[in-house]
């Protein structure tokens, strides 16, 4: 084949040029540590990196959703908890009311009076609220989980449907219980059997000893509420471990589709611009010479 | 044969070999013009005798040397091998270039892309789903679905900017093409006139043919050899130029993406004429402003309608803060078009259970099928996903086209460069060849007048 100067001149341009592409595209790989920096770089790995960048995402809000949960959870549990020891006090004043013979009038009113003001602290406790909800409210939009209506007699005023968080693509946790499962139905709830017991030591001692059974009863409803949240709260304890383990995943899975592989990036950077130099050189020795230097 | 006429041959000679020198320099002096093809200088040997009769005897030897004719060197295949692959490459390069825009545009993977917005609306539902009276909660809502629609539009507005551009920039190349069609025909006529007259055509051939190569990138046009040395221009198997008349081609069809799929951009001959296949750029930008840029805009309508219809029909099942039933978050169904309606953070349908009386529930469940929403198949992201994918997929074929038109492309030229252009060694060593053939003649003039001064000056003295 017959070669010119200029073919010459021209392959080795075209050779040199594409060395010095690939050196360019590996060394901007190599100094921002991403492989993957527009979609036909790796087709299948762009839509992997999206959905991974996406699940990623949502996994940190699974999270937070986790924590939340936990919060009101575990302020559903300390309600629960203070309201069963209040309860049991309530349970220690009839056993006083009933078995002690000589107590006089006032004596009665006093018991009667205390009994009075832990029912008020147990509907304190029944209406507490984490982030503006009342945690045994159900999904109500008002503030009150239970509410003293005329004459005293205090009645359910949330829902029943309890509030329901996501924690992880598949799995949704009830944060909290019905305050009607932990405190009894509307006319027979802990609240009616207080004031019946405080109605009692004013009028009929003698009544009390049938009020223990009842009292058992609510106590044991709140036991019940309270494994209920703690069943829910060791669920969230295993969901937030095999969150941040999803997480470790999911990054580790990401990164192997963005991010270079370092040993590989360098070496063949190496390479290119080893190549890119005996380009060079070569092209400087043919382009050098031509007959005209030898004739005189 | 008379001594005077030995002169006469070495004056052939002379003239000969400095003719050589000239066309030797011509060739070095164009070593790198672009579409320069060699030249060569026809050496014949002269002769008196050309017709014999009866009797007729010729001692002549010949009379020197013929040297009108000075040659193109070239391939006529190779040449059309050439313009074919150019017009090859500037096409397939005009369609890399645009998916290249495109990736551009879309400018995925990232965490600024529309699917990183759709992403932030998934987790702002969650967010909802877990605090629903919360204000904040729906305010993030509000922006994420805001920012999500803003980024669609302002994607759907950078395809169709690209295309207005693409086409633009089509019409402004084929100004030039016109200009470039009417100076073929020019040249064609002045070749005929310089045939007809027996002159050298050669520069003016080499300026057609550059011409000619410039329109094999831009249109992708063929030429077919006519009489007297013209060539008639083709596009496609329409005449743009036939001898010394030069049509026009212009660009119509659709001035706008909305308007191609009912009306395509199409090249035509004159103005409003019969249409014409061209290749080149032209032919490439056509193509992305009938398929490509369309396709990729289709695709953003796509994910624009399925967002706003599964996110509108899944709200119109819920309840708003107040009780009442749900109102749809987007109004519009093309990504340009697509916008937030609901301005009032209390109305975001987050609870699918109705109203007990006047209590509003404060569930969070239809919050939450919405967080979701995107994992479902078929759902808005997932045909985002599919159209970034399938736009990195036709980008990678797209720019390996370039990369195989042009290695041929370079072969093409390799292989005129081959035979067409010039080589100085080779310039070199004729330089030297001619020089000493001018030498030899110009020593044969020498020994002529040697012999006619000893003819001359010497002889008739015997006995002075």
């Amino acid at each position: 084949m017959r070669m010119t100067h200029r073919s010459i001149a021209d392959s080795n341009l075209r050779g040199i040029n594409a060395n010095l592409v690939a050196v360019a595209k590996l060394q901007q790989q190599a100094t921002s540590g991403v492989a993957l920096n527009r979609p036909s770089d790796s087709p299948s790995g762009t839509a992997t990196a999206m959905r991974t960048q996406g699940d990623l995402a949502l996994n940190g809000r699974y999270a937070a959703n986790a924590s939340l949960a936990k919060t009101t959870l575990s302020s559903a549990d300390a309600a629960l908890d203070a309201m069963h020891d209040q309860l049991s006090m309530v349970r220690d004043r009839v056993v006083q009311g009933a078995n002690t013979g000589s107590l006089t009038a006032s004596g009665f009113e006093a018991l009667a009076l205390e009994v009075d003001s832990l029912g008020q602290g147990i509907l304190a406790m029944a209406n507490r609220q984490v982030g503006g909800r009342p945690v045994f409210g159900g999904t109500t939009s008002g503030s009150q989980a239970f509410t003293a209506g005329a004459g005293g007699v205090v009645t359910f005023g949330g829902r029943l449907d309890v509030p329901e968080v996501r924690v992880s693509p598949t799995e949704v946790v009830q944060t909290g219980v019905t305050g009607t499962s932990a405190l009894g139905p509307d006319g027979a709830n802990v609240f009616d059997l207080v004031a019946d017991i405080a109605s009692d030591l004013r009028t009929d001692p003698g009544a009390l000893s049938a009020r223990l059974a009842q009292l058992d009863q609510a106590l044991t409803r709140l036991s019940d509420a309270r494994t209920v949240v703690g069943v829910r709260a060791a669920r969230l304890d295993t969901v937030v471990v095999l969150n941040a383990e999803t997480e470790l995943d999911l990054s580790g899975q990401l990164s192997s589709v963005m991010n270079i592989d370092q040993a590989k990036t360098y070496t063949e950077l190496a390479m290119r611009e080893y190549g890119y130099q005996a380009a060079l050189s070569a092209s400087a020795k043919t382009l050098q010479t031509s007959l005209v230097d030898y004739l005189r | 044969m008379s001594g005077f006429s030995a002169l006469n041959l070495a004056n052939s000679a002379l003239t000969a070999n400095q003719r050589a020198l000239e066309v030797t320099g011509q060739n070095i002096a164009n070593v790198n013009t672009e579409g320069y093809t060699r030249q060569r200088l026809e050496l014949r040997a002269g002769n008196t005798a050309q017709t014999y009769t009866f009797y007729s005897q010729s001692d002549n030897l010949g009379d020197g040397v013929n040297s009108e004719t000075v040659s193109r060197i070239r391939d006529a295949f190779l040449e059309r091998r050439g313009l074919a692959e150019r017009g090859t490459v500037a096409s397939t390069t005009a369609v890399d270039t645009a998916f290249d825009q495109l990736e551009t545009s879309f400018g995925e993977p990232s965490k600024t892309g529309v699917q990183s917005l759709l992403t932030a609306t998934s987790s702002a539902w969650s967010q909802l789903s877990a605090t629903p009276k919360d204000s904040a909660a729906r305010e993030a809502v509000l922006a994420s679905n805001r920012s999500l629609a803003s980024s669609l539009n302002g994607l759907a507005a950078s395809v169709d900017k690209q295309w207005s551009n693409t086409r633009g920039g089509t019409v402004d190349v084929l100004t030039e093409v016109n200009a470039s069609l009417r100076e073929v025909a020019e040249l064609n006529d002045a070749i005929r006139t310089a045939t007809v007259q027996n002159l050298n055509t050669n520069d003016l051939l080499d300026q057609r043919d550059l011409l000619v190569t410039k329109l094999a990138a831009t249109i992708g046009a063929s030429t077919v050899d006519g009489p007297d040395g013209t060539v008639n221009v083709v596009v496609g198997s329409t005449a743009v130029v036939t001898g010394n008349g030069a049509s026009t081609v212009t660009l119509g069809g659709g001035v706008s993406l909305g308007a191609v799929p009912a009306t395509p951009v199409v090249l035509t001959l004159g103005n409003g004429g019969p249409p014409l296949s061209p290749g080149g750029s032209v032919g490439g930008q056509i193509k992305v402003m009938n398929e490509v840029l369309p396709s990729y805009r289709t695709a953003l309508d796509g994910v624009a309608a399925q967002l706003a219809s599964t996110v509108n029909t899944a709200l119109s099942t819920g309840f708003d803060q107040t009780g009442g039933a749900g109102g749809p978050m987007f109004t519009g169904t093309t990504a340009a078009t697509l916008t937030v309606a609901l301005t009032d953070p209390a109305r975001i349908a987050a609870a699918a259970a109705g109203p007990v009386g006047a209590d509003a529930s404060s569930d969070g469940r239809l919050a939450d099928r919405l967080s979701v929403l995107g994992q479902a198949p078929g759902s808005a992201e997932t045909l985002y996903r599919g159209a970034v994918t399938r736009l990195g997929v036709e980008a990678g074929s797209a720019t390996r086209a370039v990369a195989s038109a042009s290695a041929v492309a370079a072969q093409v030229d390799l292989a005129r460069a081959s035979v067409s252009g010039v080589n100085l060694d080779e310039e070199m060593t004729n330089l030297m060849v001619f020089k000493q053939s001018y030498a030899a003649a110009a020593r044969l003039v020498t020994a002529i007048d040697e012999m006619l001064d000893v003819l001359i000056n010497r002889t008739g003295l015997v006995g002075r």
